[in-house]
């Protein structure tokens, strides 16, 4: 394929793959509370997971290592071993609420009963996933996943009020009456940060690096895609806040729902604004699902050394298969009670972000390194940023829990 | 390759391991028996107020949503009111607040009901109930919060 | 090979890959030949549950042994190529006894159609 198409494509996927629905209902809810006074959370993490995927996509590129065979060794087998534990951990609670979020969508076309739709939706990833080749899957809920530009076309359809918006991106503390109120801005800010920077997201995009099989070359390419894709994305986060801002905080509603999401649409562009919409966070959320149940595999497999990839026949990476299977039904089991999946994808939000430092700690001094790196190691743009990230989420790390804890999940 | 680790080393690990989790355990069912604060019972309230102004919004704009989406959709609001329902039934809360917490809890059946019906696709009977409900929400909202 | 090489940094705990290019586990510990009157030899690079277990705290390494039957495997140091970002054997895994696990599970996954 063409160059150009290579990059026009990658940048599609990347913003078709940008939401799942732990970010969707955050950033609306945030809106519908705050106005926009959190938009400046969602810039800060879009830079921060463009940083930072920039980085794992270039260590992918130059030493075909993917993130977990970094952790381990550049932070021991113990602590790399926690890290593990954990991630595959948030990997499976997010996994299981994007399975819950597809089987809501399907619900919400079909009108079928719920359980039974999350049975379908575990038969329909063990498929798609068993028989179509890794760029297919990237390429196909990448794409589908631009549906979701309805949201941004909604959004400029409310009319925003671009004062307050542009406000809205400097970061400041919010005028408020008590101290729940001011914990519960920042248990918000929290969440959206670490709905924006899901480790997956950089577990996957690195591997599949591996499994598009980059070379040194390739790290121009890795560049356009994560810095055009993901702020493009971004936009879409943005937009996201507006209609929480602009049609959410009116009806006074904190949506909980995808079909919550999908009003908004109608409301604005009638039954294609309904279609697009749902279609639009099928593809979204089932592409969220692919990736954590993928990226929960490419962790295990690359931590203790077994072969692994897409690019493998099943049968040559036997144990990998095997995990992501497991995976897959290990979720629909969770799921499959009745849990509420945004409540699910909350605790995930809220352990991600625990985990995010163990993650990305790795990466940046790999990265850095020019013993390892040669030419291509971080620039110094990159290492200072790459450093200021590490402590802004290092604190965000520190506060979640008691702010989860505090805040009653942000009900405060 | 040499034996870094002893029995002993394991069976200390292992108690101090234990300890740590009987606390964690202990905490927890300490802080869920003890009787609850306005704020948990506020936090609870304002999910059901929020689903109540979600309610009104479905029923108003019915004749604008495709039929079949309106009715699922409404069957998971349904299914989000039961459960925060389900949340404010189990809170154990302070004495003072069980009055307010039987209220919020005959509204959230209330409110059930509505959204069922708006499920089976009757949105005109109790067209106005939301609203409704979503008011004396906010008011105990407000109480709870002084 | 290199003149020197940094077994902390540079082997342990680093991917193992065979002749044919494919990963089969990783650097778990390393043992070494003490020679009389001479300073230790690398001997084996070990690969295993029990090799990893015993760098773990003492809990977590009698787990292991106790749910984890499998020996480990030893690879001598002459079956190494080189060392780079990962260790290149001379052999393939099955000559090594490396990879087993993944065999065994490929032959029941070969059993799925499209596998």
């Amino acid at each position: 394929m063409g160059r150009f198409a290579e990059v026009f494509l990658g940048i599609l996927t990347a913003v078709g793959g940008f939401v799942e629905i732990g970010e969707l209902t955050f950033t609306l809810t945030a809106g519908s509370i705050f106005g926009y006074t959190l938009l400046w959370v969602t810039a800060l993490g879009t830079a921060g997971i463009i940083l930072y995927c920039e980085m794992a996509g270039r260590i992918a590129a130059v030493k075909h290592r993917a993130v977990f065979s970094l952790i381990r060794e550049r932070t021991g087998f113990t602590a790399g071993l926690i890290t593990l534990v954990a991630a595959t951990g948030v990997s499976v609670l997010t996994c299981a609420a994007e399975i819950g979020g597809v089987a809501l969508v399907w619900q919400l076309l079909s009108a079928w009963s719920y359980r039974w739709l999350v049975i379908a939706a575990l038969v329909f990833f063990v498929l798609v996933v068993w028989w179509l080749e890794f760029e297919w899957i990237e390429r196909v809920f990448g794409l589908g996943g631009l549906l979701m530009c309805v949201y941004v076309a909604t959004a400029l359809a409310e009319g925003p009020s671009w004062s307050d918006l542009l406000a809205g991106l400097v970061p400041r503390t919010p005028d408020v009456a008590s101290g729940r109120e001011l914990a519960n801005y920042w248990y918000y800010a929290v969440a959206i940060l670490s709905s924006i920077m899901l480790p997956y997201e950089t577990y996957f995009y690195a591997s599949g690096g591996i499994e598009d099989q980059w070379k040194p070359k390739d790290i121009t390419l890795n560049r356009v895609i994560v810095i055009v894709g993901f702020a493009l994305g971004g936009l879409l986060s943005v937009s996201l806040v507006v209609i929480g801002a602009e049609f959410f905080q009116a009806h006074s509603i904190q949506p909980q729902l995808p079909g919550s999401a999908a009003i908004s649409a109608v409301l604005a562009f009638g039954s294609v604004g309904l279609f697009a919409a749902l279609l639009g966070m099928f593809f979204a959320f089932a592409g969220a699902a692919i990736e954590t149940a993928l990226s929960g595999a490419y962790n295990i497999a690359q931590f203790v050394g077994w072969p692994w990839g897409k690019y493998r026949e099943p049968r040559n990476a036997a144990r990998f298969t095997l995990t992501w299977l497991v995976i897959f039904v290990a979720c629909t089991a969770i799921i499959v009670t009745g849990i509420d999946p945004v409540q699910v994808v909350e605790y995930s939000i809220v352990f991600s972000v625990v985990v995010l430092p163990f993650t990305y700690l790795p990466v940046l001094v790999v990265a850095a390194d020019k013993r390892i790196m040669g030419e291509y190691a971080n620039g110094i743009a990159s290492n200072v940023l790459g450093w200021i990230y590490l402590v802004i989420i290092t604190l965000a790390a520190i506060v979640a829990i008691p702010l989860f804890v505090f805040t009653h999940g942000g009900q405060a | 390759m040499a034996e870094r680790w002893s029995r002993r080393d394991a069976l200390h690990q292992g108690i101090a391991v234990a300890a740590i989790v009987v606390l964690a355990v202990a905490g927890m069912v300490y802080l869920r028996e003890r009787p609850q604060g306005p704020a948990s019972l506020k936090a609870e309230v304002s999910t059901l107020r929020s689903q109540a102004a979600e309610t009104e919004l479905v029923l108003s704009s019915a004749s604008q949503l495709d039929a079949r989406f309106m009715k699922a959709h409404a069957e998971q609001l349904a299914k989000n009111i039961e459960r925060a329902q389900d949340s404010i039934g189990n809170l154990n809360v302070q004495p003072a607040l069980r009055d307010a917490q039987r209220f919020a809890r005959n509204e959230a059946q209330r409110l059930h009901g509505v959204a069922q019906a708006a499920s089976q696709g009757d949105v005109t009977s109790q067209r106005t109930l939301p609203r409704i409900i979503a008011g004396e929400l906010q008011v105990l909202e407000h109480t709870l919060e002084r | 090979m290199r003149q020197s090489l940094d077994l902390a940094r540079e082997v342990l705990d680093h991917e193992i890959v065979d002749a044919d290019g494919v990963s089969c586990g990783m650097v778990d510990d390393i043992e070494f030949d003490h020679p009389p009157g001479k300073p230790p030899v690398v001997s084996n690079l070990v690969v295993g549950p029990h090799a990893w277990s015993a760098r773990t705290p003492a809990l977590l390494s009698w787990l292991v042994r106790l749910v984890v039957h499998a020996p480990v495997v030893r690879v001598p140091w002459s079956e190494v190529e080189h060392v780079t970002e990962r260790v290149q054997l001379r052999s393939t895994a099955a000559k090594l006894g490396l990879g087993k696990a993944d065999r065994r599970v490929g032959k029941w996954v070969s059993r799925i159609p499209g596998a």
